[in-house]
C-alpha cells in the first residue's frame, strides 16, 4: 500500500518536473522597444534568437549546476583547442594588455568579433573558446582582449583589472581598428567584461568603432551582486570564496614576481635580491603615481 | 589582502585603494553599468539568465529596454528613458555564463552571439544597418527632452510650492512603492486640483527654502512664445529644481509617474485576454443584431 502511494507521489513529482521543464524552463523573454526599426531586421536574420526557446541540458536542473559546469568543463578541457596569435599592446601609463587573434587565413574585409572575458579569465576560458570556435566555423575572425594581468599579460604597473576603468578597452579597440581597418567590428562581453563593455558604450555614445555589441551575464549592479554573493552560505561557499581565492592566487603570483619557482628559490630571491617586494608590490602603501584614478567628473555628472 | 575571504574584502583592500575610492560601495556604484544601458547608441543584445547566481535576476534592465506600441501612442512626448537599440533576452535557466544545451553540453549562448554578430555584419555590408542606426540615434536624441506644458508658463509661487511638494512626494513615493493616487485628474488645470491627503504630510524638501524660481529659462520662454503648445529643453541644461518642477508638471497633467505607470507587455496572456474580449464583443454584437432583426 505505502509502496504504491510513494510510487504514485514519485511519479507525480517526476511528471511535474517534466512539465515544468517543457513549459517554464525553456521560456525566453525578449524585451525591446516596439517602435525600433532594428527589430524586424533582426527578426529576419536571427531565427535562433527569435525562436524564443532555449532547451537547457535536462540533467542540469538549476542555475547552480549550469554555473558550476561552466568552470568544471573548462577544467576538463571539454572544448576544442583554439589557436591564437598573441599581440602585446603597451599602454601610455606603462601597463600592458594582450590581444589574442584567432589564427587562420583571413581576408582584410572579414568581419571581426571582439571578445571580453570575465573576472580573472582569459582567452583560454571555455565560453571564450566555444564562441571563437563557433565564429570560426561561420567565417568570422575573432580577437580576445585580455585585460591587465590576465591570461599571461604582464602586470607592469600596480594598476589592475578594474570594473570601472574603460580606457584599456578604448586603447584595445583603437589598436584593433588600426590592425584591421576594413573589417566591421562587433564586441561581445562576458560577465565583468560585459559590464566594462556596456559602460564603455554608454560613455562613448556614437563615437565608438563598434557596429554593435552583445553583453552576456552582465552583473548590472555590482553592489547587488556582492550582496547576493554574501547573503547565502551556498553562494558564499560556491562562488564567493572560489572567486576570491582565484583573485588572491592571481595576484600573489605577481607578488612572488615569477611563476614556476620553487619555494626555496622564492625565499632565496626574496631575501637576497629583494624580488617580489620591489617590482609589483600589492600592498596599498606603496602605490606609485602612475596609477590613474577614473575621472570623477565623468562618473558623477552622468548619474 | 591575503586574508581576504570574499571578493568584497579583496576589492576593499586592493582595488578601492589603487583606484582612489573612499568606500568600496562608491567603487561598485561607479563601476556598475546599469546607468549606461539607456545611453548606448549601437545595437546591443543583452542576455541574462533569471536563475543566474552571480548577477542576480532583479537587476535585469527590463524597463530600460521595454517600450510598447501603446505607450508610444499614449506618451509620445514623455521623457521616457528607453533605448531603441537594446534587445533584452532573458532566459529562465542558464546560470552564470552557462546556457548549456544538448545532452552533451555545449554553449547555446555562443551560437546566439555569432548569429547576432553575423546578422549585424550582413546588414552592414548590405548597407541596411547604417541608415537605421542613424535614424534611431535621431529618434533617441529627440526623446531626451522634457515636455513643458504651455499652461505652466505664467503660474504663481503657490503653484510652485504645490509642485515642489508633489515632486518630493513622487520621489518619496518611489521608495514607499505606493501607487500615485489617480485623483490628480489629467487635463484639468493644476491650480484647481485638490491635493490628496498624502500630499499634506510634511515633505522631505521643505517648501519654505525653495524660493519661487523662474519656471522657464529665457530661451525656453522665447521658444514658448513661438511654439503654440509645448517647448523642448535638454534636461541636462536645467538646474535640478526646474527638472523636478517639470517632472511634477508632467505628473499633474498626466496623473501618473514613470514609477506608477502601468507596464504594458504584449505577453501570451495579454493576447489571449484581448482575443477573448474581442470574440465576446463580436458574439454579443452578432446576437444583438439577430435580435434586432427578429424584432423588426
Amino acid at each position: 500500500m505505502w509502496t504504491l502511494v510513494s510510487a504514485l507521489v514519485a511519479a507525480g513529482l517526476a511528471a511535474a518536473a517534466v512539465h515544468r521543464y517543457w513549459t517554464h524552463a525553456q521560456r525566453v523573454t525578449l524585451v525591446h522597444n516596439a517602435t525600433s526599426e532594428l527589430i524586424p531586421l533582426l527578426r529576419a536574420t536571427c531565427p535562433r534568437l527569435f525562436a524564443r526557446r532555449f532547451v537547457p541540458t535536462p540533467w542540469m536542473t538549476n542555475g547552480h549546476v549550469q554555473t558550476v559546469f561552466t568552470s568544471v568543463s573548462n577544467a576538463l578541457a571539454a572544448f576544442p583547442e583554439v589557436r591564437y596569435v598573441r599581440e602585446e599592446v603597451l599602454l601610455p601609463d606603462g601597463g600592458c594588455i594582450t590581444l589574442d587573434w584567432n589564427e587562420g587565413p583571413w581576408e582584410p574585409t572579414t568581419p571581426t568579433l571582439v571578445l571580453l572575458h570575465g573576472l580573472t579569465g582569459g582567452s583560454q576560458e571555455g565560453y571564450i573558446k566555444s564562441t571563437v570556435d563557433a565564429a570560426m566555423r561561420s567565417g568570422v575572425r575573432s580577437v580576445v582582449f585580455n585585460a591587465r594581468g590576465c591570461a599571461g599579460s604582464r602586470l607592469r604597473t600596480s594598476q589592475i583589472f578594474c570594473a570601472a576603468y574603460t580606457d584599456d578597452l578604448r586603447h584595445a579597440l583603437a589598436k584593433i581598428r588600426a590592425a584591421v581597418p576594413d573589417s566591421p567590428l562587433v564586441a561581445a562581453g562576458f560577465s565583468l567584461g560585459s559590464n566594462i563593455l556596456v559602460k564603455y558604450l554608454g560613455e562613448e555614445g556614437d563615437r565608438t568603432p563598434l557596429l554593435g555589441a552583445v553583453s552576456l551575464g552582465n552583473p548590472f549592479d555590482l553592489m547587488c551582486a556582492m550582496r547576493r554573493l554574501e547573503e547565502d552560505w551556498l553562494h558564499d561557499l560556491l562562488y564567493n570564496r572560489t572567486l576570491a581565492g582565484n583573485l588572491k592566487r592571481f595576484y600573489s603570483k605577481y607578488y612572488w614576481s615569477r611563476q614556476g619557482k620553487s619555494f626555496f628559490l622564492k625565499i632565496f630571491s626574496m631575501l637576497f635580491f629583494c624580488e617580489g617586494t620591489r617590482r609589483t608590490s600589492m600592498t596599498p602603501t606603496s602605490t606609485p603615481s602612475t596609477c590613474t584614478a577614473p575621472s570623477p567628473s565623468r562618473s558623477l555628472t552622468t548619474g | 589582502m591575503h586574508r581576504a575571504q570574499s571578493i568584497k574584502e579583496f576589492d576593499d583592500r586592493l582595488t578601492r585603494v589603487l583606484f582612489g575610492y573612499q568606500t568600496v560601495a562608491e567603487y561598485y556604484q561607479d563601476a556598475s553599468s546599469n546607468r549606461y544601458v539607456t545611453k548606448v547608441e549601437v545595437p546591443l543584445l543583452v542576455m541574462n539568465a533569471k536563475d543566474d547566481p552571480i548577477s542576480c535576476g532583479p537587476v535585469i534592465p527590463y524597463d530600460e529596454c521595454r517600450y510598447s506600441k501603446i505607450a508610444a501612442i499614449l506618451y509620445i512626448k514623455s521623457n521616457k528613458r528607453v533605448n531603441p537599440f537594446t534587445l533584452l533576452c532573458a532566459t529562465e535557466r542558464g546560470g552564470h555564463l552557462g546556457w548549456h544545451t544538448g545532452l552533451l553540453p555545449e554553449h547555446w549562448s555562443s551560437q546566439i552571439v555569432v548569429e547576432y554578430a553575423r546578422a549585424l555584419f550582413s546588414a552592414h555590408t548590405d548597407g541596411m544597418l547604417q541608415p537605421i542606426v542613424e535614424r534611431l540615434r535621431e529618434h533617441k536624441h529627440a526623446q531626451r527632452s522634457v515636455w513643458v506644458p504651455k499652461a505652466l508658463s505664467g503660474r504663481t509661487a503657490t503653484f510652485s510650492t504645490l509642485v515642489t511638494s508633489v515632486a518630493s512626494f513622487s520621489t518619496a513615493g518611489s521608495v514607499a512603492s505606493s501607487s500615485f493616487p489617480s485623483s490628480v485628474s489629467s487635463g484639468s488645470s493644476s491650480s484647481s486640483t485638490t491635493p490628496p491627503p498624502a500630499l499634506r504630510k510634511p515633505s522631505i524638501i521643505p517648501t519654505t527654502t525653495v524660493s519661487p524660481p523662474p519656471i522657464v529659462t529665457p530661451s525656453a520662454a522665447a521658444a514658448a512664445a513661438t511654439a503654440a503648445k509645448s517647448i523642448h529643453v535638454a534636461p541636462e541644461t536645467l538646474p535640478i529644481y526646474q527638472r523636478m518642477q517639470f517632472a511634477a508638471a508632467r505628473l499633474a497633467m498626466m496623473g501618473r509617474t514613470a514609477a506608477t505607470r502601468p507596464k504594458i507587455v504584449i505577453s501570451p496572456t495579454w493576447l489571449q485576454t484581448t482575443a477573448v474580449v474581442i470574440a465576446a464583443a463580436l458574439i454579443a454584437t452578432t446576437i444583438y443584431r439577430q435580435r434586432q432583426r427578429q424584432i423588426t
